[in-house]
Order: C-alpha cells, then structure tokens, then sequence
C-alpha cells in the first residue's frame, strides 16, 4: 500500500500516532475534517480529547481489523479485543463515541450487551456496571409487583 | 459573531503552520482573494472547517454524541457508572441487542433506565385516538410480525391516546405472548367495571383418540375454517394490565379472536368488581394479581392446569364442564390444578364463596356424597380441600387455613378426608408464634408427600 497516504493524529498526550489513510478515515469525525480540508497536518489539533491510550487502541483495533482477511480471525481477535474490564470498556466507548467509529462502536455495545446478558438478575447488573439503584422503596414493590406479572 | 470568531482561529492557525509546512497550499493566503476560484478555495478550506470546528465542539448541543453531562448530581447517577452517562442513543442500541426479557428487565436497574427498553424497542403511534383502533392497529401488527426475518428491534407498539386515556403499550415477546399494558395515569377513585371475556378457545388435543366422539358435541369453531390461522389467531399467551373502564369493552372484542389461548394474565385492574370467564375449554393457566375491588372470580374451563391469585379473598367460583362422551372414565377434563397459588395475605371481604365444581360424566352421580354437612358448603375447608388435593405446588396463606376449618377438620385423631398430593409447598404467614407454627404442622399432617417447604414471613399489606 505504498501510495496511501499516511495521517498524523496527535494524542491529548500529545503523542503522535501514524496511521495510514484509509484506517483513519473510518473515524467519521476525522474523515469530516480530511475531506474537507484534503491535508494531513490539519488534523493533529483536532484530537486534544481523546488521550493516548484510547488513540492507541483506535490505531490498533483498525490496523488489525484491515490486516485480518479471513472471518474467523478476526472475529476471534474481535472477541479477544473486547475482553476487557470495565474501566477499559469505558475508555473505548468514549473514543468510539466520540471519534465516531461506527465499527467498534457496535463491538462495544454488544460486549456489553453479552455482559448484561450473562447477569441473572437486576441486582447483577447493578453491581456490575455500578448503577446507583436510586428508586424509592414504594417504586421498588410496584417494580416487584410489575416483575411477577412479567415472569410468572 | 460566528464569523468573527472564525477568522480569529484561522489567524491562529495560520502563524501556527506557516513554518511547517511549505507544500500547505493555504500558505499562498494573499494571492487567493484576486479570483473567484481562489476564494472558493479559501471558504472550503479555511472558514468552514473553522466553522464546523466550533459547530461541533462550542455547541455540544448540536453535536449529536458528546452528551456527557459534566455533573451527574443532577440525576443521582453514580459518576463511576459510565453505562447511565451513555447517550440515549447507544443504550438504544445496546438494549435492542438483547432477549426481550433481559431488555425489559433493565427497566428496572435505575430511574434513568426505567423508560429506555420503550423507546429502544417499541414504535410509537401518534396517530391513533380510540382504544378499539388501537388494538385494531395491534392485531394488524402482530399479524405482521414476522419473528424471522424481522429486524429485531422493534417488538410492539406505544400509543399516546389523548384526552386523559393515558397510554397503551402492546408488546410481542417471542413465545407468542402478547402483553397489553393500558395505564391511564393515577386515579383516586377509579370507576368501577366488569370484565366480561367470553373466550372461544379451542379444547386442546381435539384430534387425539379419546375425543374421536367429542366433534359430535361441539359448536362449530372458527378454527375449523380452511385459512391458516393468523398471527393473532396463534396467540399463546395475553396478559392485560391495567385494564379499566375505558378499555375493558376492547379487551372484550379482542379476547374471542385468540383461539388458540393457553395462558391468561390479569393484573393491576383498579375499579374490576368482577371476572368471569367462559367458554375457556383450552386455558391451561390463569393468573389474576393485585386487583383491589375485585368481588369476585367466575371460571369456565376444562383444561386449566394453573391458578394464581393474589390479593382480597374473594368469590371464587370455578365450574370445569366436561363434553366428554359419557362411556370415557378417565377423560382429561377437569380442573385437575397443577399449580394452585393463592396469596391472599391481604384479608377477605366479608362475602366470599369459594364454589369449585367438575363435572364429569363419571362424578355425577358420586357429587352428593362428597360434600359435608357444613353450614356453609360453600365457605368449608373440605370442599376446598377437594378441589386443591391434585395439586402438585401450592401456595398458601395461614389465616385462609384457619378461616376455613370446620368442624371435622384434622385435629381429631381420626384421618383426614383427603390428603393432598402436594410436592412444594409455600406457606404465608405474618408471624412465626406458636399458633402459626401449630397451624402449619396440622396443615403439614395433610400433605404426605410433601418434599419442599418454604415459608414466607411478611407483613399484611396495608
């Protein structure tokens, strides 16, 4: 792929990271801004939000992903990728969000999904992702109540 | 103003790459405003990516995904909770990912969660103004709904109806259960109604050998019509919640066109005075809970394996009308419960009738002898020990025990009646004293074969 060009994205941590063209593009926010201002250096300052490990992760989830061809790998590698704790969980869905990539964005919301799956009941969930349980106790009975009618 | 801070970025950025790069065409700045072309260049490459610069990042509003609130005090989210801080959007997307079921039950992780699976997973419909429209729009959804090839994320439909009716959310679930929940928003006094569901469902198992005689005795059967049913028609499982004066002629109508009906949910009906069901040949269960003003309970059915109840002491009244052809003995008709809950730690009424008839063709003749000599054949622990001693998992409050003793009842030294077949038992109560455990140890001399107890210790709802 010599005649890609490469992009320079400069880090909140100001690290630079080069990645080729064609990967940085699937960020619909850099994409934006490369096609319209059809210049590489344009884009560094661009990225003051997204700190360096997170870039790092985006530079390294989209290099692999072109570079797998068959699907097994790389839904293997995907699977791999994703399986990671919460904190980190948290950093990717921040810089997908906010980079705007579409792709890792659905493999992190269905990593979470799995997650929420694999809890048995609300009480697990809670824990798991730290939601404050902040309904009132007469709420609370009529969501036991809501519950019975649900599942029995 | 915008404009103005446009140019002030761009002067910066422009004294900050002039020296980097001499190949950036926007270097040659003082020859571009001569010509036209020049100064389209310029308003593409210079003042709109400004312009989006600030579009996106000085009006957060606008830009739809950074929607993280800088302080989640003001919705008593836990800042370590990420998931919540998530915009709308993505916990859209993340909830259409999931099981119905899972999807529902995140209603109830937080405030902030409790409308989201609506939104996630539900259509909404403006459009619709009466209650029998809306459930005209929902027999054509669900005979639209395709559990295959549909994308999954929309699995029923919300209808705003105005004019105080409040709102009805219908939804699928993928065992063919459809839920209809009509709230109407809180009312103090709620006008009270009768619910009337004459149910036409067909008797199971129509074609097996014992009922070869049985198509003599039937009413003719939409079923028996050569079109393959419809969507609706399949129909396995309804649960009605809320329903109230507004809309119980609807769930009336809608009631007749589910033939194939196996369970039935009646829940949270503020102002229903009274239930009856008929023509329920093929119900198997039956579950009304919390309805406060209910009096009473009328049954009609001959397969019905499952009933619970919660709430008041009410009448029951229970008749299982076999058309068996008289020759067969061991027809399957009958209320032979399975499954029999009857939670009703909340108190009685001061009327209630517990009246639970089978009528075989074999136990005609056998009825007489089965009653006792009660004042009240209708109030005795007998009779209804009768009618609950097939039941395999029971529920049951203590003070319905002691209510209903009569006379004969197993205090004596000589053996009960009947015993029960129960294998699981649930016992209420609201105190564990010594009356409440002597209550419950006579209770136990009537189940042999019990193999599991569980006892639930709670207070008397107010």
């Amino acid at each position: 792929m010599l005649l890609s060009k490469n992009s320079a994205l400069e880090s909140k941590d100001n690290e630079i990271f080069e990645v080729e063209e064609s990967i940085a593009i699937q960020s619909e926010l850099i994409k934006t801004m490369t096609t319209m201002v059809n210049s590489k250096a344009y884009v560094n300052e661009r990225n003051q939000m997204v700190p360096e490990a997170r870039c790092r992760k985006q530079a390294n989830y989209h290099v692999e992903q072109n570079n797998k061809i068959v699907d097994e790998e790389l839904s293997d590698w995907e699977s791999k990728f994703f399986e990671v704790d919460m904190d980190d969980l948290h950093e990717l869905f921040m810089a997908a969000n906010y980079l705007e990539i579409e792709s890792l964005l659905n493999g992190v919301t269905k990593r979470v999904g799995d997650f929420i799956k694999a809890c048995k009941n609300v009480e697990v969930i809670r824990q798991t992702f730290g939601i404050n349980n902040d309904f009132a106790a007469q709420q609370e009975e009529e969501i036991r109540k809501l519950n019975s009618w649900n599942h029995i | 103003m915008e404009k103005k801070v446009g140019r002030k970025k761009i002067k910066q950025e422009k004294q900050r790459h002039d020296p980097d790069d001499d190949n950036n065409p926007r270097n040659t700045s003082s020859s571009r405003y001569s010509d036209t072309s020049g100064l389209k260049d310029y308003v593409f490459h210079q003042i709109i990516p400004s312009f989006m610069y600030i579009w996106k990042h000085d009006q957060e509003k606008s830009y739809k995904h950074v929607d993280v609130p800088k302080s989640s005090a003001k919705n008593n989210m836990d800042p370590n909770d990420f998931i919540s801080h998530l915009p709308d959007d993505i916990l859209h997307h993340i909830i259409s990912l999931l099981p119905f079921k899972s999807a529902v039950r995140t209603s109830f992780l937080s405030t902030h969660w409790k409308h989201l699976w609506k939104e996630a997973l539900l259509d909404s419909v403006h459009d619709v103004i009466t209650i029998e429209a809306a459930i005209t729009a929902i027999t054509s959804f669900v005979d639209d709904f395709d559990t295959r090839h549909r994308p999954r994320n929309k699995w029923g439909l919300i209808f705003e109806l105005g004019h105080g009716r409040g709102s009805l959310v219908a939804s699928i679930s993928s065992n063919s259960s459809l839920k209809l929940d009509f709230s109407a928003g809180k009312q103090e006094f709620p006008m009270p109604f009768d619910l009337f569901l004459k149910m036409n469902i067909a008797p199971p198992n129509r074609l097996s050998r014992r009922y070869m005689f049985d198509w003599l005795l039937e009413e003719n059967h939409p079923s028996q019509s050569e079109q393959p049913p419809s969507n609706t028609m399949r129909v396995k499982s309804l649960h009605l919640i809320s329903v109230s004066h507004l809309s119980n002629m609807a769930v009336s109508s809608l009631v007749p066109k589910l033939p194939f009906l196996r369970s039935l949910t009646i829940a949270k009906c503020n102002g229903l005075q009274s239930l009856q069901i008929k023509e329920a040949k093929g119900l198997r269960k039956l579950v009304v809970l919390d309805c406060p003003h209910l009096q009473s309970l009328s049954f009609e059915g001959s397969s019905l394996k499952s009933f619970r109840y919660r709430g008041n002491l009410v009448s029951f009244r229970f008749r299982g009308k076999c058309n068996c052809f008289p020759l067969i003995r061991f027809c399957e008709c009958g209320l032979l419960l399975d499954d029999a809950m009857i939670d009703i730690r909340q108190g009685a009424l001061t009327q209630w009738t517990w009246d639970f008839e089978i009528e075989t063709p074999f136990s005609r003749g056998l009825r007489k002898g089965n009653h006792c000599d009660c004042a009240n054949k209708y109030k005795c622990f007998n009779s209804i020990l009768r009618s609950i001693k097939d039941v395999q998992s029971l529920t049951m409050c203590r003070w319905f025990y002691e209510t209903t003793m009569c006379k004969k009842l197993p205090f004596s030294s000589r053996c009960p009646k009947y015993y029960l077949s129960v294998l699981e038992l649930w016992w209420i109560d609201c105190s564990m004293e010594r009356e409440s455990i002597n209550a419950l140890l006579c209770f136990l001399k009537l189940c042999p074969n019990l193999k599991r107890l569980n006892i639930t210790v709670s207070l008397p709802f107010l």
